[in-house]
Formats: C-alpha cells, structure tokens, sequence
C-alpha cells in the first residue's frame, strides 16, 4: 500500500467522483414510499416487543434493549431516506411552472418533513400512516406531472398498504 | 460511496474481466470519473448506485463503453 501511494506521488491518478452535480432526468418517488413504510414496520416491530414478566431477568432486558436500539436505528435511517428523497424531487425535478398544478406542493413536502421527524421522535403508529399518506399524494402529484396516471397496488409488505406506481 | 470508500482514499481499478451486478466500477462521464456500485444490468446498460443513499445522486444508466474498470484494491 505505502509502494502504490508513492507511486502517486510520482504519477498522480485521477480524481473519482461519488457524486454528479449534473441533474440526469432519474427521479422516481418510489425509494420514498419504500422507506415511508420501513418507518412503519421498524415502528410495529418496537411496539410488538414483550418481555417475558413486569421485571425481566438482565440478559432478557439486553436483549430487548439491543433489538429495540437496531430497529431504532433502521427506523431513523429510512425516515432520513424519505426526507432525502422527497427533497431531492422537490428541489431538482419540480420547477416553478409546476406549482400552478399543484398549489400544495410546498405544503405537502412541509408536512412530510415534520411527519417523519414526527416518526422518528415518537413511537407511532398514526404518524408513520400519515407519513406513508402523504408520501402517496407527493408520488401521485409527481407522476401526474410527467403525464403519467397511476394505480394504487397491494405492497405485498408485512405492513399491508398500497404503492402508487406509473401505469 | 461510504462507509466502504471515504473521501480521498486511493482505488485501483481492474479492466481485463467484465463486469457483474454488486461489483464497484469507475466509469468516465464527460472527461471526469465516477465511482458507484452496479445494482443492476437493465438494457444493455448498467444501472449504478452508491452506498450512501442518504447521500447518494442519481445516475442515468452507464453504458458498457464508458466503464474504466472494477474496483479491486483500496488503499
């Protein structure tokens, strides 16, 4: 390793990027969805938790304890996904013109960032569902916006629910 | 691409073997050079994503000719 970093010295390689600055057209709101209801099940999965009696022996109480700290973590990652996503649509593929169609827009994504902080700060069922809802409608006005109709199908995911997919 | 490829860490690429889904590439886009991981092979041409999705940009699907080679040491 210090042999081929001295010959970069001598030979400098070239530098490598991990990120574009140039918009390529790819946007697709379905990531958001996914990750809207991963929040669901991490949430599902923290309340279906039980321990064995009121006062559980120590290694029970590590156990719940790091279960509850993994399904925390996925929860506040994917919760992160989802604002990303939906702040990457809105920032680069939205222009101004669309917002004579969607008068809401702004409002909607308002909503869907304090949603899932929302769903990252609470144990909750009802902001997770409400989070999942209004993810819907940014896809649907999305996918309206690029002339696409869409259908509502089954998610086939352990939280039941719908996806909003392109026709 | 972290947590597995940090920011000015040095990569060694390999050309002489195709390319398959999961492998790390660098490709050339315009005179500058991308690093992503394959996700999948769709068309003839390869779909690529990063490790970091919360960091991740969105590609256009690259093309068979534009990949450098496969990542096969860090250093």
């Amino acid at each position: 390793m210090i042999m081929l970093r001295l010959i970069d010295k001598f030979f400098p390689p070239n530098i490598v990027y991990a990120h574009c600055d140039v918009p390529c057209g790819i946007y697709d709101p379905h990531e958001a969805q996914m990750a809207a209801y991963t929040v669901l099940r991490m949430t599902q999965m923290i309340m279906e938790l039980k321990a064995s009696s009121e006062d559980p022996v120590f290694d029970e109480r590590k156990k719940i304890i790091s279960q509850i700290a993994r399904l925390t973590k996925v929860k506040e990652d994917h919760a992160e996904v989802v604002k990303h996503q939906v702040r990457v649509i809105w920032g680069d593929y939205f222009k101004p013109e669309h917002l004579t169609n969607y008068k809401n827009l702004h409002d909607l994504v308002f909503k869907i960032m304090k949603q899932a902080s929302s769903a990252k700060q609470n144990v909750d069922v009802k902001a997770c569902q409400d989070l999942i809802a209004n993810v819907q409608k940014f896809a649907e006005n999305f996918w309206e916006s690029k002339g696409r109709k869409t259908v509502r199908i089954s998610s086939g995911y352990p939280t039941e629910g719908e996806l909003i997919l392109p026709q | 691409m972290e947590p597995l490829y940090r920011e000015r860490e040095h990569v060694l690429t390999f050309n002489w073997a195709s390319v398959q889904t999961r492998d790390v590439i660098v490709f050339k886009i315009k005179d500058r050079f991308y690093i992503k991981r394959i996700n999948r092979v769709e068309g003839g041409k390869i779909v690529v994503t990063g490790d970091n999705k919360k960091m991740s940009s969105k590609f256009a699907p690259v093309d068979f000719r534009q990949v450098v080679g496969r990542v096969i040491l860090k250093y």
